[in-house]
């Protein structure tokens, strides 16, 4: 079966930080920690067994590795819709779900 | 007059730096734009080729999309480098470095730096921007000489990637010719830091590894296995998509990344590298990337 994707059509101008994500404006904040929940699961180099706290301090754990944290920023700007500075933000940031959520989607 | 091998080696490459140094202010003539209509990446090197993505791609779209592919390669490129620099740096004068590698890693810095201005200059003058980085570094403790090793590592990951890049494009008749032109001359320099690069990496190797525990071996190359594959998945920037007008950039980006086709290609890109890396024993064996 063929996924989703389509055949590309114009969009928006090169640069533009304007939101394109289908995701974005849909998810309120039990969504987005679901969705931030899931997707570290996934990609867990430990066996995470049962709910993953939103306290739980990802990297530290070695649920995460420092060379996972570009992939997540990536899956996060697709939540948001919008892009990442990285030079931007502390690294304290990827601590935890918490963290994640209260620095990159809290209003 | 010191004769191990490395400083043999940076010896002779010192003589082919000064032999081949160009002014990089000088050097290119900059057409005043790149026509629509131009391949700017060959496109079997486009990070959708051999995929349905790209198949369904009018010639147009993939000529725009090989447009924002160049500048994404050339951006990481020059990222990769600014940290290689600051690096080399910090190793002049020290008395770890022989003076004729010191010497060496002299003209590898202004080469580097040439790099990172011509590439800075060509995405600043097409795209009107350079790809930003998506690394967070994170402060960890290694044992003594894994740092070493890990620097190294990545120096030969960044160049050995980008090398199978600029062989392909210095001599693809049809992309843009300041694009070839830029390749060929990266290609020229970063065929020196090679040499010097596979040379130092196997010593560090062979001097550190027999000190470190097995389980530090273990994690160094697991750590080295994950760099390449994280390496490669930047080559699938979903803002480069995105720039070029393409749809649901993260679901087109991960479904690249998963594809066969493109699996296939980072193998036969990675192939000098991971073999190097197998052959020394720095990884037990080539892995998938």
């Amino acid at each position: 079966m063929r996924a989703a994707w389509r055949p590309p059509v114009e969009t928006s101008s090169p640069g533009s930080t304007r939101p394109t994500s289908p995701r974005d404006g849909n998810m309120d904040e039990s969504k987005i920690r679901t969705e931030l929940k899931k997707w570290i699961v996934a990609h867990s180099k430990v066996p995470v067994t049962g709910e993953l706290p939103d306290d739980t301090p990802i990297l530290e754990r070695g649920i995460l590795s420092s060379l996972d944290i570009v992939e997540l920023v990536l899956f996060i700007e697709s939540l948001r819709g919008d892009e990442v500075d990285t030079e931007a933000i502390e690294p304290a940031v990827f601590t935890s779900i918490d963290t994640l959520y209260s620095g990159f989607f809290a209003p | 007059m010191d004769t191990q091998p490395i400083d043999r080696l940076a010896r002779q490459l010192t003589k082919q730096s000064r032999d081949e140094n160009w002014n990089v202010w000088t050097y290119f003539d900059w057409p005043e734009s790149i026509p629509d209509d131009a391949w700017c990446m060959s496109p079997e090197l486009c990070s959708l080729y051999g995929t349905e993505m790209w198949s369904e791609l009018s010639e147009a779209q993939q000529k725009k999309l090989s447009r924002y592919e160049i500048g994404n390669f050339f951006s990481l490129t020059l990222q990769g480098e600014r940290p290689l620099v600051a690096g080399m740096s910090d190793r002049l004068y020290q008395t770890k470095i022989s003076s004729d590698a010191t010497e060496y890693l002299h003209h590898f810095i202004d080469e580097e730096n040439k790099h990172m201005v011509m590439f800075g200059m060509f995405c600043q003058r097409y795209l009107g921007k350079v790809y930003p980085e998506k690394k967070v570094a994170f402060p960890r403790e290694y044992v003594k000489g894994e740092e070493e090793m890990s620097f190294f590592c990545k120096v030969l990951v960044v160049e050995e990637l980008g090398d199978y890049y600029n062989i392909v494009m210095m001599r693809d008749e049809r992309i843009a010719p300041i694009v070839k032109q830029i390749n060929w001359i990266h290609h020229r320099d970063e065929s020196r830091h090679l040499g010097f690069g596979r040379e130092h990496t196997k010593a560090l190797w062979e001097k550190w590894s027999p000190t470190w525990t097995p389980e530090v071996t273990q994690r160094f190359r697991e750590w080295l296995v994950q760099y390449v594959k994280s390496s490669w998945a930047d080559f699938y920037n979903p803002a480069m998509y995105k720039d070029a007008g393409l749809e649901n950039a993260y679901e087109l980006r991960q479904k690249a990344l998963a594809h066969p086709a493109t699996a296939e290609h980072r193998a036969k890109a990675s192939k000098k590298l991971l073999g190097f890396f197998a052959r020394t024993g720095i990884l037990e064996s080539v892995p998938a990337v």
